[in-house]
């Protein structure tokens, strides 16, 4: 059986889950910006008294790895880093925004729209991904300053549900699309629909390199060197 | 029965990972970011980016050192500040991670106060115990009294610390970052010709900056021929002034308080003038003073690790809800 603990440090929502299997066993959601690096670890060593799981019993590790805060993803790399060492087991990796998406496929399922799951990267930028009604990525957009030519092209050739905390910041710069489309701008917990995802990625033993795994921060390190 | 210590560093731009049996060193590894170098300062970004991916590598290399499997381990400590808030989460929360999984202990130390312990590695000065730290970072003295963590700060910079004025003179000099290791290379070829006023600050406080302004509009007064020409001159004569300076104040501090030891700590403490003075001040005075090794004056997990030694037997543990501070 495997019983894998999620963490989610990437946006300002700090979540913890276990899954056994496909299942979920156990989740923790904290709403609340800048106290990541307070509440992350309390919030492992919660989630695992809960469950009733020692933390010896735990087979895999899985980490949200961006786009999102850079602050926030370190601190969950280097709390499950540290863990996957220490417990001698793998760690998966997945995309915020594939992550985030899980929730709404039901939804895409029933409505046949594909999703376009965003996150607000401040100013008029979004972190964007296009995914199909399954919940499959189908073409990851990276960082879109707006209006974007590509998530022009998608809300003009489709229907789709647009989630995710930059989804009104898209409607503004890309306003009254031609097709239908459903916005869900609030995520209640970006990892509480895992179980499919993780089962794959376990399946296919989608493991990452403890040394060189790194978050996906999409931009290089910006640096003006000083004319004085 | 012995302790075994994992302790991290990860303040600023070097990742270390030690492992002490006690008070002994099992291994002590340092890995240095160069590539800030070139960008003429410690880039914060670039440095967090860089701890996360070394902070593995550095910690199996520990290991392999001591040759202690990391299951062994009793506490683990680490740097809770002052430093780089970035750098400081990689490390802090790389123990927290080891924590949850061993179930282990953890112990926040504080980095200034590590680099007075930093003496107690290799000796136990007699306490009270003045120390005088000179960093990139930091100024200050203290007054370890009654027990190795009982520290006083009694006087600290206003503004700039001494290894940051090294640092910036070395750039108007023309000096690669990190500048101070060049004016002391260039000193030892020169003779203090120049003289500089000193800072006239109460106490056993410091301050730099106007000095620094100082330099700034003395070397201005140089052509660019001129400053290569002077450089050996120049470097010997700024280093003697800030040595000179750090002096002063720790003459004032040993007379007024007259502690049983004195030392100097921080990297700045690897300065070949700054040492030699402290030294002759110490002959003179006839007090014992102590300098310690040089892999252990600039930063360096072994410090952090006696730091956790001593908090350990006093019961001072850490626990998963603890955050850095940068200052």
């Amino acid at each position: 059986m495997n019983s894998v603990l999620v963490l989610d440090t990437s946006t300002s929502i700090c979540a913890v889950a276990i899954y056994q299997n496909q299942n979920l066993l156990s989740t923790i959601c904290l709403h609340q910006p800048n106290v990541h690096s307070e509440k992350a670890a309390l919030l492992i060593d919660q989630v695992l008294n809960i469950s009733k799981i020692p933390v010896q019993q735990l087979t895999h590790l899985a980490i949200a790895k961006g786009p999102g805060s850079y602050t926030g993803l370190r601190i969950g790399f280097a709390l499950l880093k540290s863990m996957s060492y220490a417990l001698k087991i793998p760690i998966l990796g997945f995309s915020t925004l594939l992550g985030q998406a899980q929730s709404f496929v039901p939804i895409a399922q029933q409505m046949k729209y594909p999703i376009l799951s965003c996150l607000d990267a401040g100013r008029n930028e979004v972190y964007a991904a296009f995914i199909d009604n399954q919940g499959n990525l189908l073409h990851d957009l990276g960082a879109c300053v707006l209006p974007h030519p590509d998530i022009k092209k998608i809300l003009t050739t489709h229907s789709t549900l647009i989630i995710g905390n930059g989804a009104n910041k898209i409607l503004e710069h890309h306003p009254s699309p031609p097709y239908k489309y459903l916005l869900f701008p609030y995520i209640e917990n970006p990892i509480a629909n895992l179980g499919y995802l993780l089962e794959k990625k376990i399946a296919y033993q989608e493991y990452q390199n403890l040394i060189t795994f790194e978050p996906d921060y999409i931009k290089p390190v910006h640096i003006t060197i000083s004319k004085k | 029965m012995a302790f075994l210590i994992l302790a991290i560093e990860t303040s600023c731009d070097d990742t270390s990972v030690a492992i002490l049996c006690d008070k002994v060193i099992l291994a002590n590894v340092v890995s240095s970011q160069l590539d800030h170098s070139q960008y003429g300062g410690v880039v914060p970004e670039l440095a967090s980016r860089k701890h996360l991916v070394n902070l593995q590598i550095v910690l199996e290399q520990a290991l392999y050192q001591a040759q202690i499997s990391l299951i062994d381990i009793d506490a683990i400590a680490f740097t809770q500040g002052p430093g780089l808030l970035g750098s400081l989460l990689v490390g802090i929360n790389y123990a927290k991670g080891l924590s949850i999984a061993l179930q282990k202990p953890l112990i926040a130390v504080n980095h200034m106060e590590a680099h007075i312990l930093a003496h107690w590695i290799d000796y136990t000065p007699e306490l009270p115990f003045l120390c005088l730290t000179v960093s990139g970072g930091h100024t200050c003295l203290t007054l370890v009294q009654k027990n190795p963590l009982n520290h006083q700060v009694i006087g600290r910079t206003l503004d700039d610390a001494a290894g940051e004025a090294f640092d910036k003179i070395a750039k108007l000099l023309g000096l690669p970052y990190p500048g101070g290791p060049f004016i002391d290379k260039y000193a030892q070829q020169g003779q203090p010709i120049y003289n500089f006023p000193k800072p006239q600050i109460p106490n056993y406080d410091f301050s730099f900056s106007g000095f620094k302004t100082y330099i700034k509009n003395f070397v201005n007064n140089f052509s660019a021929e001129q400053v290569q020409q002077e450089l050996p001159n120049l470097c010997c004569s700024i280093q003697n002034a800030i040595v000179n300076i750090l002096i002063d104040k720790f003459f004032k501090a040993i007379q007024d308080l007259k502690p049983k030891s004195v030392g100097i700590a921080g990297g700045v403490s690897a300065n070949s003038t700054l040492r030699k003075k402290v030294q002759e001040l110490g002959n003179t005075l006839q007090i014992p003073t102590y300098i310690p090794k040089f892999e252990y004056c600039t930063d360096n997990a072994a410090m952090i690790g006696i730091t956790g030694y001593y908090k350990l037997l006093s019961q001072n543990f850490g626990d998963l809800g603890t955050v850095p501070y940068a200052r």
